[in-house]
């Protein structure tokens, strides 16, 4: 079982970040995949020390045009 | 004799530009409209602004896609068109803003929402929107 929590930020601009801890492997790829085709652009995208291991962590920044 | 002059603008959004004017305290009228200048002359208009200056007014219509203002300068006092139009456009990025931040707030709720995960927290502050959630698989 995995306890898996995601914090988004959303600024002034729109543009979104994710914050993902809990979730293994490319699972989190999954979870922000339908959000990001919504609003567009993936910027930028840093992954945690853990991505080397099985469980792997990651922030997603995206823009989106409306 | 005419002393009417038009400005062009970036500005291509209609919605936008209305309520910018608006957010800017300016009355606004939409749809045809005479823009009145010096000795009774007018110009056509989509959006007016009755008596921006010295009893004559301001009006913008769309020229090819973008709106252009649309004055007697030559009567209109205290109205420098460059101000009015960076002041026009700032209201407008604001607005634009607002609603690109509104729509990424529905997308992520609803996206995430749909995977199972559950709203921990949310909070709005100093213009930013942070949302936690969690799921338990």
């Amino acid at each position: 079982m995995e306890n898996q929590k995601i914090e988004v930020k959303i600024d002034q601009t729109g543009k979104v970040s994710f914050d993902i801890d809990g979730v293994r492997g490319k699972k989190c790829d999954k979870i922000t995949e339908q959000v990001i085709k919504a609003l567009g652009i993936l910027e930028n995208k840093k992954l945690k020390p853990e991505y080397n291991d099985d469980d792997k962590e990651e922030d997603n920044i995206l823009t989106h045009n409306t | 004799m005419s002393h009417f002059s038009t400005v062009r603008t970036e500005i291509k959004n209609r919605d936008h530009l209305v309520s910018a004017l608006k957010q800017m305290n300016y009355s606004v009228k939409t749809g045809n409209y005479q823009c009145r200048g010096y000795q009774g002359n007018t110009q056509s208009v989509e959006l007016l602004i009755e008596n921006a200056g010295s009893g004559y007014d301001l009006g913008f219509r769309n020229n090819n896609g973008n709106y252009e203002l649309v004055a007697d300068w030559y009567g209109i006092k205290g109205v420098n068109s460059d101000q009015l139009i960076n002041n026009i456009q700032s209201e407008i990025t604001k607005i634009e803003n607002k609603i690109k931040q509104e729509y990424a707030y529905n997308t992520v709720k609803e996206k995430l929402l749909d995977q199972g995960f559950e709203i921990d927290d949310e909070l709005r502050e100093d213009g930013e929107i942070r949302i936690k959630l969690s799921r338990i698989v």
